[in-house]
């Protein structure tokens, strides 16, 4: 594997030191809300540790989200970069009147609505489906093997996404937005509408038919639903 | 209440919201009619399905490049940084890093060359003076478009470093400019900085990589591309 790297002068020492926030940092951290402003605060000043740690609490989210509006990992990784790279250079104009979270979920759902639109015209077809790709997965099975799961568990699991991811990319970018936004993000109606800069009544009635179009979509999959 | 308007308010009851009446009219039809109780438990089953969806890992070079173009883009305090951290361990590489860095500013700057003349009817738009460098007083090429946030940079098609170059880089660093052509054979290659013994054999490698060539209006494009390689990256496919 080639260990070239578009140069990113002076990056790599601290980027690999930083990026060993994990998981259970960041939940902790996430706890941790008033330490919020804080944070935006330091990295105003062009504290670079601080907007680590920013990259670090909010990457999981970031990529999960775009990789479930995209369904495929490389395309969700370029967005991720372009996502923190557009807070990394607004975070001036961002006054805080909505939660940090929200403003980073509104800037994902547009990127990748630009994305995908681009995407679309130039190289869907070259890109393997989500199911079929990520080389991640083996070393994912191996490491949930030693978790709680079984190793039946963790395929049954794997093909239930897999399945999910399918019937998610036969719906509308919209739907696929609104329903990803309420169902794995677990965001209220009005949360939703700040992000997504519409009105309450819009996102409700959006989502509905969200929520019918992915049970359709399902359904036709095969497979007990009920 | 009839099917029609039950299953319109089946997402509201999910989330709570249908009024005490309408709730219980809900509900009792629920009961009395098979086919909007399958709707019921298929709707509820599937948004289960979602929200079970597995977390995947987020690829560390994701991380690592944004934080390393945000060095880049506060160049000042993030060269001193780095300069401090690595002088002790790499007393040799910095000095030929750090001016060929700086000189070109921000690294992950996109200057864009279209091959093609058969852009004559679209007027290409202006270009800094300062970014043209050499390129203004060589009239023989197509003058250089320079596009940062729309272009890509090229993905690799094949070609891998071999691991025995890999290991070389150990004791080093490399920073170059390739130009990847609009057919993603890689064209041109200036070493600007680092340890020169390792360039014979990096750019015998590099010659042979081949990429996805990036696309401007429509168009494949010639693109440059720096790059900085050493054992401190992030092990990962160029993209």
């Amino acid at each position: 594997m080639a260990v070239s790297k578009v140069a990113s002068v002076g990056g790599a020492e601290m980027a690999t030191s930083e990026i060993a926030l994990g998981r259970a940092d960041a939940a902790e951290a996430a706890r941790t809300v008033p330490a919020e402003a804080g944070l935006l605060e330091a990295c105003r000043r062009g504290d670079p540790g601080a907007f680590a740690q920013l990259v670090g609490l909010h990457q999981g989210l970031v990529f999960n989200l775009g990789l479930r509006l995209l369904g495929d990992p490389e395309e969700a990784r370029d967005l991720a970069q372009d996502v923190f790279l557009k807070v990394y250079r607004t975070l001036g104009s961002f006054r805080g009147q909505s939660a940090l979270r929200t403003w980073i979920y509104r800037i994902v759902v547009n990127e990748s609505r630009n994305r995908q639109r681009w995407w679309r015209r130039r190289r869907r077809e070259k890109c393997l489906p989500l199911e079929s790709l990520p080389a991640a997965d083996s070393a994912q099975l191996v490491a949930d093997e030693s978790g709680a799961d079984s190793p039946f568990e963790t395929v049954r699991r794997r093909e239930r996404g897999a399945r999910v991811q399918a019937a998610l990319r036969q719906l509308s970018f919209d739907h696929r937005a609104v329903l990803l936004l309420r169902e794995v993000e677990e965001m209220s109606c009005d949360e939703i509408a700040a992000a997504l800069e519409l009105p309450e009544g819009t996102v409700k009635s959006r989502l509905s038919r969200a929520r019918e179009a992915l049970r359709q979509a399902l359904v036709r999959g095969g497979g007990a639903l009920s | 209440m009839s099917c029609g308007a039950v299953r319109d308010r089946l997402s509201a009851h999910l989330d709570g919201e249908l009024a005490g009446r309408e709730a219980h009219l809900v509900e009792e039809h629920l009961q009395g009619c098979a086919a909007c109780a399958r709707h019921w438990r298929e709707l509820r089953a599937a948004l289960e399905l979602l929200a079970q969806l597995p977390e995947e890992p987020v690829p560390e070079v994701v991380a690592a490049r944004v934080l390393g173009r945000v060095e880049a883009e506060t160049r000042g305090p993030g060269l001193r940084a780095l300069y401090r951290s690595s002088w002790s361990a790499r007393p040799l590489i910095l000095p030929s890093l750090v001016p060929a860095a700086l000189l070109l500013g921000l690294t992950l700057s996109v200057a864009l060359r279209l091959d093609t003349p058969a852009v004559a009817d679209e007027p290409l738009p202006p270009v800094p003076a300062q970014m043209l460098g050499d390129w203004n007083t060589a009239p023989a090429r197509p003058a250089p478009l320079v596009h940062t946030a729309k272009v890509g940079l090229p993905r690799a098609r094949e070609g891998v470093l071999p691991e025995d170059v890999l290991d070389q880089m150990v004791e080093g660093s490399l920073f170059l400019e390739t130009v990847v052509g609009s057919d993603g054979n890689v064209s041109e290659m200036t070493v600007l900085g680092g340890n020169q013994e390792l360039a014979s054999p990096l750019r015998e490698a590099l010659w042979r990589e081949r990429y996805e060539p990036v696309r401007y209006r429509g168009r494949p494009a010639s693109v440059n591309v720096y790059r900085l390689i050493s054992h401190l990256e992030v092990r990962a496919p160029l993209t």
